[in-house]
């Protein structure tokens, strides 16, 4: 009873992930293919990964991308969590609305965000192109990073905040030295699905995006449209390379300080 | 006379519509450990926390050594706090917990460095500079936060309930201790609590807060031995209570008898007949006795409880509706539900008049 149980337990999970990561693993492992097809494997290859480096439309777009992403993300994540803070901390007229108005922009179309967006951008003859693009991204991930930050401040004892007051520290002094500290792991958390959210960003950036801006997500969308051919793939596969990494080092970076500290 | 360091004034405190403090007034003296104490609900820790203004006040003033500190924010009042989870900075060690104080105030690090080593041997924590707040046990957390606020050579240090999180054992030491270092350091500490031992065993002087007002206000003996509340009676100690009405008067003695029939002496305080008096006795002041004479009647000892120093037992009587509690040094064994004579001494009962209700 209790081992098929078991037996059914692990079944359950492999088909679970099997699910989730097969799609991934074989857009990785047909990257290495030297068939152009995506049907069957030939042999192993590099050359659809040597053909991307040579490629100078995907590396501007990859170095669009990737300012984009950075720009935006620290943008963002500064306003998001002076916001949420605010948020948190004072009380006024209405705040109960605004606390709700937070979350529409993350609940709505992003078809509608990236409509609406380019309407603002075109009632203000805003050139479209990188400012536009980092604007909108800006706009999309402040709600992600406000909530994600909220979260760790309602945890956090108003207690810091007066011993910090208690024993001389003004109010900058008090944000800087005590609370942002430690509501450390919230801004992060808020900062890397900013970044995560901005990368991979095809339907708003379609909107937004004006000549000699392409994104890496733009330009793989207009190249499937002729198929998908193995250098899509190794593209790809090098964006999902980018995205471990970040998270791997974050969360390496956060278990380490969090060893040091002990739990807050 | 004593310097007065704080002084609350008339000081009222409104949340929405409600006094949680009405009309305070209360001086504290330079050096002096005053403990507010009451139950929870009572005030207590607003109190403590207008006087380090983390809560505004809404009527009244507060001086700190006679210098109007009702406005001033807490960033620059010169009493620190140490709160009831201590509130240590997570992310910083021993030392920068320490230290935090003097890097806001600019004292020079030579300066700094060693009133920190001192502020550390102080509290007994050598050792432990580099240690996080995670690493410690609540004790030496709870030393932490003392040497926090005693490094700022403030004169003034405010502790909300600061021992309540502490086990039994580690309560009396840290009781202790606290009252060494407040009397070695000549601070004026003011502790808030709902545990009348922590009261009594540690301070100079006692406020009893109820509903928001001050109920009584004198030393821990005063505060027993002569309650002048009900409310103070009953929160400070174990006490039998008694209603009773003025029946009969002579020079020194007046005769009253209770409501559950004991016909009592008590010291006569210009009563008239048909006075209402409530009587308080504490369960250590009734004796138990061989033979009959003033103020003694039998009774039928239950629930017998030896606890090594003491016995404690209640005593049944009259109607056997109601059972006075007495505790008692005596070794001598008693079994439950054997008769007894017991007195309660003239000299022992506390005498509340008839506003007391």
């Amino acid at each position: 009873m209790e081992k098929k149980n078991k037996t059914l337990r692990n079944l359950f999970i492999i088909l679970v992930y099997t699910f989730l990561y097969l799609p991934i693993v074989i857009l990785v492992v047909f990257s290495f293919n030297a068939s152009k097809m995506n049907i069957v494997f030939t042999h192993f290859t590099f050359e659809w990964y040597a053909k991307l480096f040579q490629n100078k439309d995907l590396l501007e777009a990859f170095r669009n991308t990737m300012i984009i992403a950075v720009v935006s993300t620290a943008v963002s994540t500064v306003i998001g969590t002076m916001s949420a803070v605010v948020l948190q901390k004072y009380d006024f007229k209405g705040k109960d609305l605004v606390n709700k108005l937070i979350y529409i922009p993350i609940v709505i179309p992003e078809i509608v965000l990236g409509i609406a967006l380019l309407s603002v951008y075109t009632l203000f003859h805003l050139n479209l192109g990188m400012f536009t693009l980092i604007l909108s991204h800006i706009a999309f991930s402040i709600p992600f990073v406000i909530t994600s930050v909220r979260s760790t401040l309602t945890q956090l004892s108003p207690t810091y905040e007066q011993a910090a007051y208690d024993l001389g520290a003004g109010k900058i002094r008090t944000f800087f030295d005590v609370t942002l500290p430690l509501i450390m792991p919230g801004v992060i958390s808020g900062g890397t699905l900013a970044f995560t959210l901005s990368l991979d960003d095809v339907v708003i950036s379609y909107f937004t995006a004006g000549p000699g801006s392409n994104t890496l997500p733009l330009k793989i969308y207009s190249m499937i449209k002729t198929g998908i051919t193995p250098d899509v793939n190794a593209l790809s596969s090098l964006m999902l390379l980018v995205v471990i990494i970040v998270l791997v080092s974050i969360t390496y970076i956060q278990s380490k300080s969090i060893q040091k500290r002990g739990k807050v | 006379m004593e310097k007065v360091i704080i002084r609350l004034e008339n000081v009222s405190k409104k949340y929405d519509k409600d006094y949680v403090i009405k009309n305070l007034s209360l001086d504290i003296y330079d050096g002096e450990f005053l403990t507010l104490l009451g139950p929870s609900g009572c005030g207590k820790t607003t109190v403590l926390r207008m006087i380090s203004g983390l809560e505004a006040v809404t009527e009244g003033k507060i001086y700190l050594e006679g210098e109007d500190i009702t406005d001033v924010s807490p960033i620059y009042r010169a009493v620190n706090t140490i709160f009831q989870n201590f509130a240590l900075f997570p992310h910083m060690t021993v030392w920068d917990n320490i230290n935090f104080g003097l890097k806001m105030k600019k004292v020079p690090v030579d300066i700094a460095q060693k009133r920190i080593k001192d502020a550390i041997s102080l509290v007994k924590l050598d050792g432990y500079e580099k240690r996080y707040p995670s690493e410690l046990s609540g004790g030496e957390q709870q030393r932490v936060a003392i040497a926090r606020g005693i490094v700022m050579n403030h004169k003034v240090l405010l502790l909300d309930e600061s021992l309540c999180s502490l086990d039994l054992k580690l309560k009396r030491e840290m009781q202790v201790e606290l009252k060494k270092l407040q009397k070695k350091l000549k601070m004026t500490f003011i502790y808030v609590t709902h545990d009348q031992d922590e009261a009594l065993t540690m301070s100079d002087r006692i406020a009893i807060i109820n509903n928001g007002t001050i109920e009584q206000l004198g030393s821990p003996r005063e505060i027993y031995h002569h309650p002048k509340t009900l409310f103070t009676a009953d929160f400070i100690g174990e006490s039998n209570i008694f209603k009773a009405v003025v029946k009969k008067v002579s020079k020194d003695i007046a005769y009253v008898v209770t409501k559950e029939g004991l016909l009592l002496e008590v010291d006569n305080n210009e009563y008239q007949i048909d006075d209402k008096l409530t009587l308080i006795v504490r369960p250590e002041n009734i004796q138990i006795v061989n033979k009959q004479s003033s103020n003694t009647y039998i009774g039928k000892i239950i629930n017998y409880i030896y606890d090594g120093a003491l016995a404690k037992m209640e005593v049944k009587f009259g109607d056997e509706k109601k059972a006075l509690k007495v505790t008692l040094f005596d070794d001598k064994n008693y079994e439950d539900d054997s008769q007894v004579y017991f007195k309660i001494p003239k000299e022992s009962i506390t005498i509340l008049g008839d506003n007391n209700e």
